[in-house]
Order: structure tokens, then sequence, then C-alpha cells
């Protein structure tokens, strides 16, 4: 368990450095002077070089990457281009927004995705399968934006309950607050609930058909037991990862999402300051996301570890 | 955007059972025909439709008509107009031309760039293995919009590119699958004949290996055809894809956003198609599964 | 016949398929008393798990269960889920096949075991945890206070088989069903798993209903016997009976096609049956056997009903009375000894070596591509092959008999170099072949082949047969093109398939088929050495038979030379001409077979023959050796003598330190052991015929 932990651990440190480089990299290439951006369109050529001077945009790359680079190993992600604020802060800021939107959302994939996909799979070709099929089937077909839209379309425009878009704020009280949150959250949750029960199904179908659950049934014990105790446990170890597969998938998600409902997020700030080539606004918007992602990925081979008794126990393979 | 590595199929080849595979398979095709035979139909039918849909669109897609802007749906123009005057019915037709097209080349980018990868680090192990599944460890750390982003952010959009990003987005999982399938073909018994005969490794890879690894890796492709197509069309909703004035459905959408008060079915209409589309795929895809999985067919004794 | 537990009458099992309905059983009967073994015999389809399946109540939705199934007189078929699920564990236990897939991975034993008595005696946890340690214990687990904690990946097969043994006798049922419970493990565990269940019975006066297709493992447990062929019950009786003096046709063909230890099985040909199972879903009205009996007439095609003979045996044929012994092939007795000329193969000292993670070997730190720090578990070398040499002559048969985890088909691959040689030498006719570039490989690549074991996995799904025959044909003979396709038809007819087979895909082959068309692959390339790597085990006896006398024809037409492997003693003793024995890596006997079967031989050699389960009533291991433990030695233990772990017979720190000399009894007959001659003299012969317990 220690050494696939370390695996684990060190494995994340090496991707996300990997990941910097990559992102740096990409980034470098874009089109466009940052230097004339920020000059403006008519300025002169001194200015431009002035700035270009200031921000060091003429020294080798891998100096400028290394500047970068051990700002950002200390959280400084440098100054934005456009807004002309530490990105830190912005980032921070625009990312809890994003964490409370996908947390709430990520919980209701669980606890809906899991249950259906067992209720599914338990029974398995009756009314309830076929129904929660059906249901997986539209959530997966459409993308969340037209989701969005279509959910926009019913509850805020002709029904009126709901706002169409942007954050609440805490000040106008919590309902307020709420109610700018529900329409995103149930667009995010839909089209996720339909990955997880499937899978969720599929796996615990296997599970139910395996030899050890026949021979639990052997021994005469109660179907229920067979299915909490014996089948549930060892079907709900790829559901793990699909979990941490679909944070990612929320975080992909989150950026349409945010767009549709215009709330103040991460994804828009990236789409933002990608329009306006901002590119540490960029690189700290991507690499953040992406860091997210790992550190998920980390919890879920931890959980899948712990409940795998093959890796609890001796059996270290990678 | 669906992460396909989540499939549970991932490297389950198909067993065989005490009957022969292939009769197994017509078997299987006989029972489980409606999911099959409903998504092949379905598509065909949107395939021709998408070919042909400069001669069948009523108007053109890009004649614009101050004088009909933003008509509901009616005999004219069947699903209304947009706010130039567009015929939103034609729009589409001819958007199920790019979002088919997006769907297939990004899988074929995929597949051409992963299997022969995967077919590699499966089969030949050692250093090179090492490389290349690190480099998928990489590439699969990024959420999958997000490399689709960093790839698309740096260059003015356009179609191929976004075909380009999205196949490279389901390479690393293209990959992970042929490997996991070549690393259990290359321990069968008929490759080690094959060697023990004294094969090349190009001939073993693709005479004896590949012909068993194609129909997992083709259930897979065929499901991916759906997230290509759905993160394509993401992709071109938040500006990164086709640009006006294509007719893609993302991008329609997209466009048909402010006007959603007024004119709700010119977003409403694609996105149906899209729905549509991929729910054809996707009933192929599984039927196929269903198909060639010889779990589904099970019986004791 | 108040203690009869279990009876069943009649009993029909039809699954609805989409080619029709498949009639999986038909009119089986059998009762089971307290205290006695009945034993379900068949070979694959024969339906004998559907019969345990339906016993316990387990069979899926898609079947129809009729007739009738009584447990002490309370009618088993229709009864309601939850009274069968009351009877499961408590009344009737059951023992599935594979002990690696029938426990749960992730819960303890200690539950696994524990469990039924909660639900079905309502004890609590701890109580029924007690219970289950006294059961783990009676089972003959060691410490099994230490073992309830312990989870199941962490155990060998037998000691799971142990464990679903104890579960299933752990609330007291009354009946065992037990189906192929030592199918897939060793031989010599098999005997000690096979001990262990007939003290059970014996303590416990259990009902046991044993399933298996080993008419050895038969003789060995049952009391009486049913033998099920395509579904039917087609023959019932008392086992000395039914094994001594077959009454049905099927019954004697079985027998008759299973290689036998004894001299006489040795050196006359055994007899197969002929022709393919039937088709279930279009059952012949008549004898299902019909199509495959040599004694076949017109009235066979009628339904054949169950008739009771003399001695209480019933019989599902009409002339069962006056039928001769089944026919012997080809009454030309097989050549003894063939003699050979010169060395074909040798290998030299040859050594594979693989590292593995070493269980709690703690970490240690490498470099990941020569430059990040990256943690991996401190590996061991594991020698899977250690040191072999072994000569194989031109002309010559030898056979390598070893359990799993020997290192002999390691051993096969390397000397065929489908893997690389760690150390060591291989030649080949006089060239050198163990370091030479795959590319410098083609005259080894003709001159040498191999048969696989596994027919589905053989041969590749995707290509016609012909296809890999041509290819072999075209990659390394003359055979001009035009003529290649003819030439590959006259290698199918060679190995006794059709010659339209060419085209076929290998589903539309039976495994029988598909072996012979492996064997026509690998004498395609005009090879003079064939490495035959289990190529009979995953047959059915009956086909088994008639792909080991194709091998053993093919040999005398060709010239060619085996290294036959194999876990079967019988089998290597039919075919061989010299017999090497195989234990952990390094090789403990080789010699003549004769001389290999018989005093003086190596303790395991001793063990493994003890342990072989003999189909036939009387012939009997003298007093079975009983090895320690069921797994061979790790790492750390293999010093000195390898076998030193288990050995019955180990001289204490000799054996665990010193290597062990090679004894040369006769010329070409060497052991590898401390025992003087005289000990390994001493020990006892193979057939000492005795009187088994008389119940």
């Amino acid at each position: 368990m220690t050494l696939y932990f370390l695996k684990r651990l060190i494995g994340i440190v090496l991707i996300l450095f990997v990941m910097s480089l990559l992102v740096f990299g990409i980034t470098q290439i874009m089109p466009g002077n940052v230097a004339t951006i920020l000059a403006g369109q008519f300025a002169d050529a001194s200015t431009v070089a002035a700035i270009e001077q200031r921000l060091g945009l003429n020294d080798p790359a891998y100096l400028q990457y290394w500047r970068w680079f051990s700002g950002v190993v200390v959280g400084d992600f440098g100054q934005s281009l456009v807004m002309e604020r530490p990105v830190l802060p912005l980032i921070l800021e625009a990312f809890a927004s994003s964490a409370i939107l996908a947390g709430l959302a990520f919980v209701l994939v669980t606890v809906f995705g899991i249950t259906l996909g067992v209720v599914a799979a338990v029974r398995e070709n009756r009314f309830s399968d076929h129904a929660v099929s059906v249901f997986s089937y539209i959530g997966i077909s459409v993308p969340e934006f037209f989701w969005g839209i279509v959910a926009i379309l019913v509850f805020a425009r002709y029904l009126g309950w709901l706002p169409s878009g942007g954050a609440g704020n805490l000040n106008d009280g919590v309902l307020a607050w709420v109610s700018h949150l529900v329409l995103p959250v149930i667009t995010l949750t839909f089209t996720l609930i339909a990955h997880v029960s499937r899978l969720t199904r599929s796996s615990m179908i296997d599970t139910l058909r395996s030899q050890y659950v026949r021979n639990a049934r052997a021994k005469g014990l109660p179907e229920g037991h067979v299915i909490r105790r014996h089948a549930l446990r060892n079907a709900l170890l790829p559901t793990i990862t699909v979990l941490a597969i679909d944070v990612g998938w929320l975080m992909g998600n989150i950026v349409v999402v945010e767009a549709v409902f215009s709330y103040p997020g991460i994804g828009r700030l990236l789409l933002f300051a990608i329009e306006r080539h901002d590119l540490p606004l960029i690189q700290a918007g991507i690499l953040l996301i992406a860091a997210v992602y790992c550190f998920a990925n980390l919890i879920a081979d931890i959980l899948y570890g712990y409940f795998n008794p093959k890796i609890r126990y001796g059996h270290a393979a990678s | 955007m669906p992460h396909p590595d989540a499939a549970p199929s991932e490297g389950g080849l198909p067993k065989a059972g005490r009957l022969p595979r292939r009769r197994r398979r017509f078997q299987a095709i006989r029972q489980a025909p409606l999911k099959l035979l409903v998504g092949a139909v379905l598509l065909t039918v949107l395939v021709a439709v998408a070919a042909a849909a400069p001669w069948i669109a009523p108007y053109g897609f890009e004649d614009m008509s101050i004088l009909k802007r933003l008509k509901p749906p009616s005999a004219a123009n069947w699903l209304g107009t947009d706010e130039f005057g567009r015929d939103v019915f034609s729009r589409m037709l001819m958007g199920a031309r790019l979002s088919l097209m997006m769907g297939f080349a990004a899988t074929a980018v995929s597949l051409v760039i992963g299997v022969p990868l995967g077919l590699w680090a499966g089969y030949r192990r050692g250093p090179v293995d090492e490389i290349i599944m690190r480099s998928t460890d990489v590439l699969l750390s990024f959420p999958p919009i997000m490399l689709g982003l960093l790839m698309l952010a740096v260059t003015p959009p356009s179609l191929w590119k976004l075909i380009i990003a999205v196949g490279i987005v389901y390479v690393p999982s293209t990959v992970r699958l042929t490997r996991s399938i070549t690393l259990g073909l290359a321990g069968e018994e008929f490759v080690q004949a094959a060697r023990a005969r004294g094969e090349k490794t190009f001939y073993i890879l693709h005479a004896e290996i590949l012909p068993n690894a194609w129909p997992p890796i083709m259930v897979e492709a065929s499901l991916r055809v759906t997230f290509a197509i759905l993160l394509g069309a993401a992709l071109s909703f938040i500006g990164l894809g086709a640009q006006p004035p294509s007719s893609d459905w993302g991008l329609m959408i997209s466009e048909a956003r402010p006007l959603l008060d007024r004119a709700p079915w010119v977003a409403l209409a694609p996105g149906l198609a899209m729905g549509i589309t991929v729910i054809a795929v996707n009933l192929l895809g599984d039927g196929l599964r269903e198909a060639l999985d010889p779990r589904t067919k099970r019986r004791g004794g | 016949m108040s203690d009869i537990l279990l009876e069943i009458e009649n009993l029909d099992l039809a699954y609805d398929t989409p080619r029709g309905t498949l009639k999986a059983l038909d009119g089986v009967g059998m009762s089971i008393r307290a205290g006695e073994t009945v034993a379900v015999v068949g070979e694959s389809g024969s339906g004998k798990s559907t019969v345990a399946l339906s016993v316990m109540g387990l069979l899926g939705s898609e079947a129809t269960l009729s007739g009738s199934i009584r447990y002490q007189g309370r009618e088993l078929v229709g009864m309601p889920a939850e009274a069968r699920r009351l009877l499961r564990g408590r009344a009737i236990g059951m023992v599935f096949q594979d002990p690696f897939t029938s426990l749960n991975p992730s819960l303890t034993i200690g539950e696994q075991v524990s469990e039924p008595l909660v639900f079905h005696h309502g004890m609590d946890k701890r109580a029924a945890l007690e219970r289950s340690i006294a059961a783990l214990g009676e089972v003959g687990l060691p410490d099994p206070a230490a073992l309830v904690t312990v989870y199941p990946h962490q155990l060998s097969g037998g000691m799971q088989q142990r464990v679903l043994i104890a579960t299933a006798i752990v609330c007291d049922p009354k009946v065992l069903i037990l189906d192929e419970p030592t199918t897939a493990l060793d031989v010599t565990v098999e005997a000690q798993i096979l001990d262990l269940l007939d003290r059970l019975r014996r303590d416990r006066g259990l009902g046991m209903m044993f399933i298996t297709h080993n008419l050895g493992v038969v003789n060995r447990i049952a009391d009486t016997v049913c033998v099920l062929y395509a579904g039917r019950l087609i023959e019932r009786g008392a086992k000395n009976a039914v094994l001594g003096a077959p009454a049905h046709p099927y019954t004697k063909g079985l027998l008759a096609s299973l290689p036998k230890l004894s001299d006489a099985g040795r050196t006359r040909r055994i007899a197969p049956i002929p022709g393919r199972f039937p088709d279930l879903t279009e059952p012949p009205e008549g004898c299902v056997f019909a199509d495959r009996c040599p004694f076949v007439e017109a009235r066979c095609r009628e339904p054949q009903a169950l008739a009771a003979i003399d001695d209480g045996r019933l019989v599902r044929c009409w002339k069962s009375d006056d039928l001769p012994g089944w026919p012997e092939a080809a009454a030309v007795a097989r050549r003894p000894g063939r003699s050979r000329s010169g060395t074909l193969l040798r290998t030299d000292r040859l050594t594979k070596v693989f590292r593995r993670g070493k269980i709690g070997g703690g970490i240690e730190w490498k470099r990941k591509f020569g430059v990040f720090p990256w943690p991996e578990t401190r590996t061991e070398a594991v020698n899977a092959v250690d040191g072999i040499s072994l000569e194989v002559g031109r002309g010559e048969v030898v056979g390598l008999v070893g359990e799993s985890g020997s290192g002999k088909s390691t051993f096969g691959r390397t000397v065929l170099r489908l893997t690389n040689p760690t150390s060591g030498g291989i030649t080949l006719d006089g060239d050198e072949i163990a370091d030479k570039p795959e590319q410098e490989l083609g005259s080894l690549r003709k001159r040498a082949q191999i048969v696989f074991q596994n027919p589905d996995s053989s041969l590749n799904s995707r290509r016609r047969v012909g296809d890999a025959i041509a290819r072999a044909v075209s990659l390394h003979t003359n055979v001009p093109a035009h003529r290649r396709r003819e030439h590959c038809e006259d290698l199918l007819d060679r190995v006794g398939l059709p010659r339209g087979y060419y085209d076929r895909y290998p589903h539309q082959l039976s495994g029988g088929e598909k072996q012979r068309v492996g064997i026509a692959r690998a004498i395609a390339t005009e090879p003079e050495f064939i490495v035959c790597d289990e190529p009979v085990s995953a047959l059915d006896v009956s086909v088994q038979a008639t792909v080991l006398n194709l091998l053993d024809d093919l040999r005398d037409e060709l010239g060619l030379s085996y290294l036959f492997i194999s876990h079967d003693l019988s089998v290597v003793a039919y075919i061989a001409d010299r017999i090497a024995v195989m234990y952990s890596g390094r090789i403990c006997e080789v010699g003549p077979t004769e001389a290999v079967l018989q005093p003086p031989y190596h303790p395991y050699t001793e063990a493994l023959l003890s342990a072989v389960p003999l189909p036939t009533p009387g012939e009997e291991f003298g007093e079975r050796v009983k090895l320690r433990g069921d797994r061979p030695p790790s790492a750390s233990e293999r010093t000195g003598c390898p076998f030193h772990t288990r050995c019955p017979r180990s001289l204490g720190a000799l054996c665990e330190t010193t290597p062990p000399p090679v004894i040369e009894p006769a010329p070409g007959h060497r052991i590898a052991c401390h025992l003087d001659i005289g000990e390994l003299n001493s020990l006892p012969p193979l057939q000492i015929p005795r009187t088994r317990k008389a119940s």
C-alpha cells in the first residue's frame, strides 16, 4: 500500500511537471506578439520593444520557462496581461465559484448514478432496468449545453421559476444564492448520471454473474445480503475509477455550462483569457484544472487500493 | 464529453465458450437485433441525408433574407428561420454533414495514430512501451475538453484543426485499449505458433493480432464517434471550432442563444438533430458490443 | 429406506435457445444415502454440473425443470424460492470447481466461512467465528485462528479449496455436492483433498454427490457411479461393477480410451471412441450414443429405456447383456523401446530466470528513464528453469512431467527460443542456438515446431484452417505455390481430417479436430523435433486417445522426436520412451519409462505416482505418500534440494543446504537425491492390489 501510494504521488508530481512544460510550450506558439497586444494596435516600435524588454520576451525559451516555473512553484503565476492584476487571486476566486457547482454536481452524480445503476443491474431486463436505460440514453445523447438551453427555456423563460444565469450573492439571501445554482447543477448532473449509472450497471451485472456470488447463493444467504455484502463492494471498485474520470469530464463540462449560464467561474475566466490571449491566465487556469483532475485521480487510486485487499495486502503491483 | 477510457469492456476480449465463436455471434445478432438494427437503419438514413443535403435542402444554407427574419416554423420554412432569415431546416441538413464528418474523421485520426502505437507497445513491451504509456498518462491527465482547448487556443479556429484536436484527445484511450488487447493476444498460442514458424513482427501484428483486435476496437470506436461529435459541438459552441457562417450544430446553437426568447426553434432544431445522430451511433455501438460480448449469453451446465 | 437423503427421479431440464429447445437433462435419476459417495461421471456437455445446479436450485430463469428431487422426502422441484434458500448450505452444501474464483476477493476468510452460521442458525458473529475456526481446523488448514483475518488471494489453490469445503460444511449439512472439486488442482494436492473429503464423509456421515470427468478419482472415492452422456443417465451401479465390468458401450469406450500406468496398459494401444458429440437441440430419437457405438444395430435407433441387469445395475442399452469388450484398435502391439540414433537436441545447464516482486520485500528506489527517482518493489529472481541438462535423441520421445509452476512449459518454450534463456546452451543437431539472434534462427524455426495445449487459443479464429498451414509450407518448404493447397490438404489428410477442412474456420471444428489442425501446422514445416506442450490436457478422455494415437503414428511415419510435456503421468508413460520428472525448475529424475515407474525412484516421483488416481478397481498404490504443504518452495527456500520443503523422506539439514548428488542406478537412469541407492530401492513399488474400504 505504501509503495502503491508513493508511486502515484511521485507519478503525479512528474505528470504535473511535464504538463507545465506542455502548457508553457503550447502557449509560446500562440500567434500574435504579446507585446503588440499589450501596447495596442497603434503603438510605435519603441513602446513594443520596451514592453518586450520588461517582460523578458527576448530571453531564450528555457529561461522564460524557468522564470515562470519557479514562480509557479511558490504560487506566483505572474500578472494577468489584460487585467493587470496578479493571476492567483483572480483564478482562486473563480475557482471557488466553480468548485461549488462542481462539488454539488459530483455529489448528486455519485448518489444517483450509483443507485440507478445498481437498481438497473439487480432488476436486469425488467421495467426499472429499461427505464434507467432509456433515461441514460437520452442523457448521453445530447450535449450539456443543449440541456442547459432547454432548462433555461423551460424554467427561466416560460415558467419563470429560476434565474437564467449569473451567480447569486449571499447578501441577497440563501434562497437567491441557491436559485442561481439549481439550473447549472442539474445540467451538469444529468449527462454524468447517465455515464455513471451505465457503467455501474454493467459492472454490477458482471459481479452478480461471478463464481463467488454463485457460491454465496449456494451457501443459502438471503439475496439482499448477497447483493449488499458480496456483489456491491466488488462491483463499485470500477465505479471509483469511473467517478475519478468523471471529475475530468465535469471540469470540461463546467467550461461549457458556465458559458451557457453566464456563471462567473474558472471556465468563463479561461475562455475570456483565450479570447484576449492573456497567457499567464491561460497557463494558470489550465494547469490548475489539470492539477485538480490529477488529485481526483490520486484520491480515487487510494480509495481503490483501500477497498481492494489485493492491493492493500502485499501485491504491490503497479 | 464522455471519456472512453471508462468503458468496462476495455481489454475484455470475447472469450470462446463452448459454442464456436462465429456461430455465437450469428445467434447473438439474431437475439439482440433491435438496437443494432434501429441504430444501423437510423445512421444509414442520416448519412444519406447528409450526403444529399445540397440537393434535398429547400434553400441554400447561406441564403439570407431580411424579410424572413426569425419566422416561426411554417409550410415554407419547416423549422423556421434564423436572425438572418436563413432556413433552419436547410442549415440543419448541412450541419449533419459537418457533424458526421467531425465524428468519423476525428475517430479515424485517433485510430490511425492510436492503433499502431498500441499494437507496438503491447507486443514489444520494454522501453518503447514505457515511453508510450507514460505519454498517454500525461495526456490522460488533462480533462478531455482542456486538451482540445489547449490545442485550439493557440491558433485561429477552423474545422480541420478541430477534427485533429478532437482526434488527438482520444488517441491515448485508443492506445491503451489496443495495447491491453494486444497484451492478451500476444500470449495466445496462435501467436506463439506464428513466432515458432519464424514470422516477422510486422506479419504477426497485422495478420495474427490485428484481425482479432478489431472487434473490440471497433465497438469502442463506434461509441467514440459520438463522443467526438459531442466534443466537437461543445468546442464549436464556445467559439473554438467551426466559425460563422458555418452551419455546424454547436455553432448554430451558440448563435441562437441570444434569441431564445423570440425564436427557440433556431436552437432546438440542431440540438434535436444532434440527439438523434448520437442516439443512432450509440445504438449501433451498443448493439455491436452486445452482439460480440458472450457475457450477455451465458448459460449454466 | 429412511436413510436416503437425496433422491432424484426422472429429472428433465430444457433450455430455450435461439436454435430451439436444448434438452440438457433427460430422465436422470439417482439416490444418495448417508455416508455414501455417488459419483456423477461424464465428459463436457454431459450435463453433470447441471444436475448439481438443479439440486441447489441455482439454475437461471431460462431453464425449465421437471421431474422430482426429494431431500429427506421433501420435494424440491417447485418449492418456493425462500424455502429452497433455507435448505441451501444448511441441508445441502456445495463446493464448486474453481477455488480461485469461488471466494469473494474482498471479504476475509473468517467472514466468508462464518456468515452462513449467522443466517441459518442465527448465531452472533463471535460465536460463528469460533465455529468457523473449528471448521477450518477440521478441513486440515494449519493455524485456523490466524486464517480468519486473511484474504483469499493470500492462500494457495489447495488452501482455498479447503476453505470452500469448510464453508460448505460449517452449517452441518447432510448432503455435500462437489462439482469437479479437484480438477483445477495438482495431482498431489488432489490426493490430499480426496483424503480430506473421504474423512469428512466418514466422520460426519455425509451423503456426497461427487461430479467429475476423471475415472481415476471415481475409483478412489465413489461407492456408486452414475455415468452421464449427452444429458442421459446411461449406466448406474456400484463402483467396482461399473469400472470393473462396464456394461454400456460408452462406459466401455471411456475406460478403454484411458492411458493406463500399468505395464499392460502402456504397451497396448489405447482405443478411442470415434465420432462427435450429438447436437442436443436435435437429439437422436434412439440411443444418444448410437452414432459412435461400434455395436450399433437397427434397434438402437428406437428410444432406449434404463433396464436393470443382474447385479442391480441400470443400463440404458437393450443389448448390454451380450456385448463383447470395446474393440481393440489395431491389434498390433506398440513397439516398445524404439531405438534412437544419435542426439538431436541437447540442453546444457539451461536456465531461465524471471524477476518478480518480492512479497514484503520493501521498497527499492530506481531511476525512471534514467532520470526520475521511482520506487519499485524489491524483486527476487525466480529460477523457472534452473540449470537443466537434457537430451532428446533422434526419433525419441522424451516425456517431461511436472506440476503447475514446475517450469516445464517455460523449458519447452525456451528450447524453441520463444523465450530467451538466461544462461546455458541449447544445441540442435550440433548447432548452438541459445544465443543466436532471432534473424539467424531460420533453421531452428523449420526444424523444430510446437503443438499447444488449448485448442481454442492455438488457432487464429479469424483465419481459415488452411491459411496457417499454408503459411508454414510457404515459409519453410520448396513446395511451389500452385501445389501448395494440395500439399496442405495432404497434410490435413495425414492428421485424419477431411481435405475440405482447408476452407473452414476454427469455430466450425471440435476441440479434437482443432488439435489435429495444430499438429498439421506443426508438421507442415517438415520438422524433426516437436515440443508437445500438454497437447491433450484440454481434451475429453475419448478425444484425448485419438490425438495421442495420432502423435504416436506420426512419430513413426515421419521419424519425429518429441519433447512431450504433461502434468499427467499416465499420458506421458503411454507415449514416452524416456521420462524426466521436473520439480521447481529442476529435473529430479530422468530415465527410461519403465525404470522411472519402478523403484528406485526419487521421493517426488514416488509421491506423484502414488497420487495418480488409477481407474481400475483393485489397482492401488500401497500406501499413499503424504506430502507436506501444497506449494513449491519460495525463492529463499530453494537451497539444497528444492523438494526438501515437502519431502516426507527429507534427511533434514543435509537436504536443506546441499544440492543433492546424482545417483545412476542403471545406465541412463539418473536420480538427484541424498538418499542412498539402497533406500531408494526399498521404496514401495507401484501396484499392490489391496482391498479398500468395504462400504
